[in-house]
């Protein structure tokens, strides 16, 4: 908390809610967070504690290790055959490799997105019912309903109220990314973590999914990866500035955007985001 | 400058002659073969020759038994075929990575078997089958060598399906929390269809085909089998016999090509057919 923030809530007497954000303990943290893909380091010792609430974005140039970063996040980087990770992940006090951890259960409380849209190969229906009916959901009428809720949520919902049966696939490029957040929406996650959600997208498209992942970040904490910065500097609360140092991704800087934007601490971010490098 | 142009153009025609002089003779030699079976055996095809038994050592007469006979064969075929190749393949494509030892052994073997002359698998089945676990011969036996041949095939296009699809599926459905099971029935199953189906064409486009396994191992007795454990005779058996053994058999052995050729196209057609029902089917919910 900055001191000018101190200070006002001092200064009011009423007992005041804490806001969510700060009385909510961080969602994750990453200790001395380091990974390699093979013998090449792609993470090396990221520090981080990501708050409950906000939307935290990560940027930084191609290859410093952000998409790895969400991997190491949600431990699908058990899907890649040679990455090895060292140091500690935290998620919500828990330590996300404690070998009685329910890893599906695990990824049921993550809502992830990837860059490229990447929408089953069957109907809208089924995206989103197959992995509800996964985690148990079996109620049609409940299922409809969240169909139906998280369609609505990313604004789809009218476009394709009529073609719920149709193939994902015929679906447009931001459509279909949209449909991957639904999918991804309609199990209640506790968190998002989204890869340049928008880089695929055409510049409507892209908005139309910027303006929903501001709405989300209300009620959801997001962390989302962009190589946008306007759009790191209109959606996100905290910013997390990557950078390659020899030969592996490393975590510069980390604060509230407006501080990142305005008065950043490091030099090689003011340089970065100035346009200056990277 | 001009000459090196000229020299160029000149070797642009050269290849383009080329392609289109291979071209024209592949489809030609392939137009030849099929009318001249079709010419030939269009007229002994009819309902009576399909439905009747084989008469004076099959010069006259029809390929009932011979038809039921192939088809019993290739029945065992898929059913032991489908699933162990299925298996197969999912293990090696997503639980075996290229480096691993066992996987590019069992990769290398398939290959190796893939070649293998039919006569040796005919031998082995004969050996194996009939012999060892005292099937005799049989179309049960017959099938199971067929299988032995179709294996290979089928499981090395169907392991190439399976890994030509994107890993973002797999990466998505672990996102969602998707078991391994649910994942490879609902997603990549349905991705990796098309090749696995064509494996499987392939394979049995070279059971129909196989003569020299099949008389060691379903034998070429041409009576109606009763059970599995019957004698039968294949199709391609009864047209090498007539057209080798039996002086005046050629007009049915044409007929009988004729049949071979419209079965195959038939299956290729069903089989098409099916994946599209299948899909179509899998990819609307209920
Ligand atoms: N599956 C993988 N196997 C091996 N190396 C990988 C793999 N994925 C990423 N890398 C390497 O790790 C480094 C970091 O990659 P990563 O994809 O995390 O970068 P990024 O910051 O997301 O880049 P971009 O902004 O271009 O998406 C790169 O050097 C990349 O080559
Ligand atoms: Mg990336």
């Amino acid at each position: 908390m900055r001191p000018s923030n101190l200070l006002r809530k001092m200064e009011s007497q009423a007992p005041q809610p804490i806001p969510l954000t700060e009385r909510a303990p961080p969602l994750f943290v990453t200790d001395r967070l380091g990974l390699h893909y093979g013998s090449q380091a792609a993470l090396d010792a990221v520090t981080m504690t990501i708050p409950a609430g906000k939307i935290t974005t990560l940027i930084g140039p191609s290859g410093c290790g952000k998409t790895s970063f969400l991997y190491c996040l949600s431990r699908l980087t058990d899907q890649l055959d040679d990455a090895r990770l060292s140091g500690r992940i935290l998620f919500k006090n828990e330590d996300l490799h404690d070998r009685a951890l329910d890893i599906m259960a695990l990824r049921r409380r993550m809502g992830i997105v990837f860059q490229k849209p990447t929408p089953f190969p069957f109907s809208i229906q089924k995206n989103i019912e197959l992995p509800l009916r996964e985690h148990g959901v079996r109620d049609k009428t409940q299922i409809t309903a969240i169909i139906e809720q998280s369609l609505q949520d990313v604004g789809l919902w009218n476009e394709v109220k009529d073609r719920l049966h149709h193939s994902a696939l015929s679906l447009s490029g931001g459509q279909q990314q949209r449909l991957c957040i639904a999918r991804a929406l309609a199990l209640n996650p506790e968190v998002l973590l989204m890869d340049e959600p928008c880089s695929a997208l055409d510049p409507i498209s892209s908005g139309v999914v910027e303006d929903l992942i501001k709405d989300l970040g209300k009620q959801y904490t997001v962390i989302m990866v962009t190589h946008n910065l306007p759009q790191a500097k209109r959606v996100a609360n905290d910013v997390a500035f990557f950078w390659m140092r020899n030969g592996a991704g490393q975590l510069i800087e980390h604060g509230p955007a407006e501080e990142i934007f305005r008065d950043p601490k490091d030099p090689l971010t003011a340089e970065y985001v100035t346009g200056a490098k990277g | 400058m001009r000459d090196a142009l000229a020299v160029s153009r000149s070797k642009n025609h050269l290849a383009t002659a080329v392609v289109w002089t291979v071209a024209i003779v592949v489809s030609a030699s392939f137009l030849l073969l099929i009318s001249n079976i079709v010419w030939e055996g269009m007229g002994q095809i009819s309902w009576t020759f399909l439905t009747d038994t084989p008469r004076n050592a099959g010069r006259e007469g029809g390929i009932a038994p011979i038809l039921v006979s192939t088809l019993l064969i290739l029945a065992v075929c898929i059913a032991v075929s489908v699933p162990i190749g299925l298996g197969a393949a999912i293990l090696l494509a997503e639980y075996s990575s290229d480096q691993h030892r066992f996987g590019r052994f069992i990769r290398r073997s398939l290959d190796v078997l893939a070649g293998m002359p039919s006569i040796i698998i005919g031998l082995f089945g004969n050996a194996f089958f009939c012999i060892t676990l005292g099937l005799g011969f049989s179309i049960l036996s017959g099938g199971l060598t067929l299988a032995c041949m179709v294996l290979p095939i089928f499981i090395r296009a169907a392991e190439e399906g399976f890994r030509a699809v994107p890993d973002a599926y797999r990466h998505n459905a672990a996102a969602l929390g998707l078991s391994q099971v649910t994942t490879l029935y609902h997603v990549l199953l349905p991705v990796a269809l098309p090749a696995v189906v064509v494996g499987l064409i392939l394979g049995i486009g070279r059971a129909l085909a196989e003569t020299a396994a099949l008389i060691f191992t379903s034998g070429y007795v041409d009576r109606m089998p009763g059970s599995l454990l019957d004698s039968g005779r294949a199709l391609s058996v009864h047209i090498f016999d007539l057209s080798m053994n039996v002086p005046g058999g050629e007009r049915n052995a044409y007929g009988a090509a004729l049949v071979l050729l419209i079965l195959l196209l038939t299956i290729n057609l069903m089989t098409h057919w099916i994946m599209r029902r299948f899909f179509r089917s899998r990819s609307v919910s209920p």
